[in-house]
């Protein structure tokens, strides 16, 4: 009769043992429904029906935190994989370098046309200054495209010029987006900071709420590139 | 894998300095670590088979521990069991985390927070 009630016990055990992650069901768990076995084994031979009920409801209750444990540790495992490999992998990375390098290159357009603006140059102080910003701007996206380009240097060149669409979504993307929104929430409250009459406890303040806003966008940005699928760019 | 000093682990949890000092008498499965540690514990520790190969797995992967060759427990059953054994690694951890409980030990007496066991 106990072989049965231990027999029938091992089953639920079996049965919650589906409630571990995979790879560790597949990598533990015989070694655990073993462990149970004995112990069932063992508090039936010296403690009978009691001692085996005493059994299975420590078990329940060891099971709880165990699961929540192995369920935090894999998806922690998962996603510390996923950015280490955004670090070190080169395809993660160089998905990166084109939308960062577009929000220099805006920010610093931006910065520049407002800063024009504000110093009312006109004319051809204006223009040129203009003609300045814009190349720098554009050569902070030629840079970005480059380190693109010469990751996949064995790809023809022409296949960009056929894919102009492509090479916008290549800057302009969700993760870009939110780095640009980023970098424009910083350098405008810094600028902006700097024109007011402020405190130095004032200004440190504000400068660390914006920076605290800016990593906000900058972060957000990071996990979309980290959870995009592989970039089929080319 | 590149091993981090025997410090850098320490605090360790009950749950993995125990199933080291059980180790450290030799080679065990894992129904002989849960009993060994109970019996050790007079009952105060007791692990169920998900925090031991919950906690074996990470020592493993931390170098404390090593997976030994799978044989049959005679006193129990014919089934090949999985054996563990201490790693050179482990016995060091284990000796550091002696340590830091035996200063932990001597701070408490020196407060005149107890008594030696001996009195």
């Amino acid at each position: 009769m106990q072989s049965k009630t231990v027999a029938f016990c091992e089953r639920m055990y079996g049965w919650l043992l589906k409630a571990y992650p995979p790879s560790h069901r597949v990598e533990y768990g015989e070694a655990m429904a073993q462990a149970f076995r004995d112990l069932c084994r063992d508090a039936c031979a010296r403690h009978g029906t009691w001692g085996l009920l005493k059994v299975v409801l420590f078990t329940l209750a060891d099971a709880v935190p165990s699961l929540v444990a192995e369920y935090t540790a894999q998806e922690a495992r998962a996603m510390l994989k996923r950015i280490l490999n955004s670090q070190i992998s080169f395809g993660r990375l160089e998905r990166s370098i084109g939308p960062i390098f577009a929000m220099l290159g805006a920010g610093v357009l931006a910065l520049a046309l407002h800063r024009f603006y504000e110093m009312h140059l006109d004319g051809a102080p204006f223009w040129l200054g203009a003609l300045a910003a814009t190349t720098l701007a554009l050569l902070f996206a030629v840079v970005g495209l480059l380190v693109h380009v010469l990751k996949r240097w064995n790809i023809p060149v022409v296949q960009y010029r056929r894919a102009p669409g492509q090479m916008l979504r290549y800057f302009i993307n969700a993760p870009g987006l939110c780095y640009t929104a980023g970098t424009w929430v910083l350098v405008g409250s810094v600028y902006k900071l700097g024109e007011l009459r402020l405190t130095e406890a004032e200004l440190l303040i504000g400068l660390l709420i914006a920076l605290a806003l800016s990593m906000l966008f900058i972060a957000l940005g990071l996990l979309l590139n980290i959870a995009k699928p592989h970039n089929k760019f080319v | 894998m590149s091993q981090s000093a025997p410090e850098d682990l320490l605090p360790l949890t009950p749950a993995v300095f125990h199933i080291l000092i059980a180790l450290a008498g030799g080679e065990r499965h894992g129904y002989a670590i849960m009993t060994e540690v109970t019996a050790a514990t007079g009952g105060q520790l007791r692990m169920g088979p998900g925090t031991l190969y919950g906690s074996i797995k990470r020592m493993i992967a931390s170098g404390l521990i090593e997976e030994a060759e799978e044989r049959p427990e005679p006193s129990l059953d014919d089934e090949r069991r999985r054996y563990y054994r201490l790693t050179p690694f482990g016995r060091k951890v284990c000796a550091a985390e002696s340590r830091r409980l035996e200063k932990l030990v001597a701070l408490v007496r020196r407060k005149g927070l107890t008594r030696p066991a001996y009195n």
